[in-house]
């Protein structure tokens, strides 16, 4: 369970999170939707860890754990995984290696024992089947090369692969098409389950039509402002973010 | 006994009679020039005054070490010439230029210049033979040829290299700069390409505090195509300076480096391809990591001359600066007297991407070790530009350990 009580974080000095409250249970997906500028990247930043993101106030717990106080590692360890809205290209690093790398720095984190080579090609083949991975792209350096499709399909591998409590998508949709919005969901979907946490983080609702969330959550000036089911985002479609605060412009 | 004293003793000494006026020449030409100062141009960079005044006594044998690719022939040249050769096609000579053939004897001192460069007249002068590779028309050496170019500790050694491949002739040369002593090594190689000829050079220095000065000058022929590509894993003080020329249509030579450095080390890659002919490609990519307070240099230049069209010419040079103490001087050139042709360059300095450290350290990889997952992809790409799989696989191998041992000095 991800609980996140009154958080505050600046970004070069602006505060941009201003005492945000939420809690996500285990095996909830919640949807984070609000307009540009909300502090939606930065909630998905922060709570990952990265430098540049200072955080002036509340706390966060995953599972009871201080996320705060760890390393950016250390949260991945402890269960908690960020899909980038622009994964990053790693020339030179096959996709493979990566994997395999930060799948056995994770089991060691666990107390796990490392898979050896063909233990960890064996689980690799049986999850990129269904998320159309090819050898080809597992070869490559990480996303070198890749389309906005095929890095945002590689996060999800990734995501199937390394199994975590939590899971962050910032935009997952940005940059799709809708075959590959589709493809996308259904591996997201496909990870769903009791034991796992979901925070969906989207400008649009079309990503919610495919990832059906059970809460959404308006993010606007930097705290939640209002919290719903599944068919606020509907609401949102239809109405905007101009009542929040936000740009006038239509969740279309 | 100091450099100068070294040759003077030296310069007399006995050698094949094919040396007598390629030494004699040398030595007049080096008793002119003199060691380069940071005055001479393309020295700016490197300052060899601590080669001046290193202690060096008389050499002693160089052992053969085992073959870095499996099967290769291996020929050790130092104070005494060692080897291990297996059998050669028909006409191949790889030996003593008093035994080689005229046609590659006839070569000898006329691509390299001692007149103006006073490390291959210091290595003309004091020679004690030459090892000539010749390979006669349409011939391809089978097996990768090593050569073992060791340093020791007070010891100053001038190996001479001079490689012939006739047309559509074809052989690969590994050259491993080995020893870790403070020894001195000023190698002069000269490489002639006839035309369609295909020439793979690879080269691999070790870490140490020896200091070499590697000297290389190629011709390349019509159609014919070069490619070198050096790792330098450390050194006290490395050069690495290679002038060739397109002297054919449609010839391609390429230059390529990485070196990975921590310490002291001062590694310089000098080159300077001339484009003569039609159609020439060159490509010239280097890649350093420095630590510690090493420093890199990179002189690269192409010219172009009048007439000579249709050239394609690229430069790149990046380096990863891993400490703040680190540095590297990066000069290239260009000059051009054709019109119709397409030369660039690049260069870029800078520390490791942030962003992928974030992004690796999110999926669980600790710091240290995205870190040194980055490092290596980096010289990985480098030693990419290697078109042999074997060969490539083993420079990766040698990388990848000397990247470890930095980590375990990082751990300890």
């Amino acid at each position: 369970m991800l609980e996140i009580e009154n958080l505050r974080a600046t970004v070069g000095g602006k505060e941009i999170l201003k005492g945000l409250t939420l809690t996500v249970p285990t095996g909830e997906v919640h949807a984070i939707m609000g307009p540009n500028g909300a502090g939606k990247s930065t909630l998905s930043y922060v709570l990952a860890g990265r430098a540049g993101y200072e955080v002036t106030g509340g706390s966060v717990k995953l599972d009871g754990v201080d996320l705060l106080g760890l390393e950016v590692e250390q949260r991945a360890a402890a269960g908690l995984f960020l899909a980038l809205q622009y994964p990053v290209e790693i020339p030179g690093v096959p996709t493979t290696t990566f994997l395999r790398t930060a799948l056995n720095a994770i089991r060691k984190g666990r107390g796990e024992s490392d898979l050896d080579a063909i233990q960890f090609l064996r689980l690799l083949r049986q999850k990129t089947k269904a998320l159309g991975v090819t050898e080809e792209m597992l070869k490559r350096g990480v996303n070198v090369g890749f389309s906005g499709g095929e890095k945002k399909r590689n996060e999800v591998l990734q995501m199937a692969v390394l199994e975590p409590k939590l899971a962050i998508l910032d935009e997952t949709d940005s940059g799709l098409d809708i075959d590959a919005l589709k493809i996308v969901s259904e591996g997201v979907n496909a990870l769903r389950g009791p034991n796992r946490s979901m925070l969906v983080i989207t400008h649009y609702q079309r990503l919610l039509d495919h990832i059906v969330p059970d809460r959404v959550h308006v993010l606007a000036q930097g705290r939640i402002q209002r919290s719903g089911g599944a068919e606020l985002a509907h609401e949102l479609e239809a109405h905007g973010y101009a009542e929040f605060g936000g740009e006038r412009e239509a969740a279309a | 006994m100091t450099l100068h004293q070294d040759y003077e003793q030296r310069r007399g000494s006995a050698a094949p009679a094919a040396l007598t006026a390629l030494r004699a020449r040398g030595a007049a030409d080096f008793d002119r020039l003199g060691l380069p100062t940071p005055r001479v141009e393309r020295w700016k960079y490197t300052n060899l005054a601590p080669v001046e005044t290193m202690a060096l006594v008389p050499g002693a044998t160089d052992p053969l070490p085992a073959a870095l690719v499996a099967g290769a022939d291996r020929i050790v040249l130092g104070a005494k010439i060692e080897r291990s050769v297996g059998a050669l096609p028909d006409g191949v000579h790889l030996g003593s230029i008093a035994d080689a053939p005229d046609a590659a004897r006839a070569l000898l001192g006329t691509l390299a210049s001692s007149e103006s460069e006073a490390l291959v007249a210091l290595n003309a002068a004091l020679a004690d033979d030459a090892l000539v590779l010749f390979v006669p028309a349409g011939v391809a050496v089978p097996r990768p040829i090593e050569l073992i170019v060791p340093a020791q500790t007070g010891v100053a050694s001038y190996p001479r290299l001079l490689v012939v491949l006739e047309a559509n002739a074809s052989a690969t040369i590994i050259e491993r700069h080995e020893g870790a002593g403070a020894g001195f090594v000023d190698l002069t190689a000269e490489i002639a390409l006839g035309a369609g000829a295909k020439m793979r050079h690879w080269r691999v220095q070790v870490a140490g505090d020896a200091r070499r000065i590697v000297t290389s000058a190629v011709r390349a022929g019509a159609d014919s195509s070069y490619r070198a590509f050096t790792l330098t894993l450390g050194g006290r003080l490395v050069r690495n300076q290679c002038d060739a020329r397109v002297d054919g249509d449609n010839a391609e030579v390429e230059l390529d480096a990485a070196y990975v450095i921590g310490g002291d080390s001062h590694v310089d890659t000098t080159t300077r391809v001339v484009h003569g002919a039609l159609n020439g490609t060159s490509r010239q990519t280097v890649k350093g990591v420095l630590d510690g307070h090493s420093r890199g240099v990179f002189q690269g230049k192409v010219l172009v001359e009048e007439g000579a069209q249709k050239t394609d010419g690229y430069q790149l040079s990046r380096a990863l600066l891993l400490s703040r103490d680190a540095e590297v001087d990066v000069k290239p050139e260009l000059e051009i007297y054709a019109d119709d042709v397409k030369c660039s360059h690049g260069a870029t300095t800078g520390r490791l991407d942030e962003d992928a450290l974030f992004y690796l350290r999110a999926r669980g990889i600790p710091a240290q070790e995205a870190r040194a997952l980055l490092v290596e992809a980096f010289v990985a790409e480098a030693i990419e530009r290697v078109d042999d799989e074997t060969v490539r696989a083993a420079l990766l191998a040698l990388a990848a350990g000397r990247l470890a041992r930095d980590q375990q000095e990082l751990a300890a």
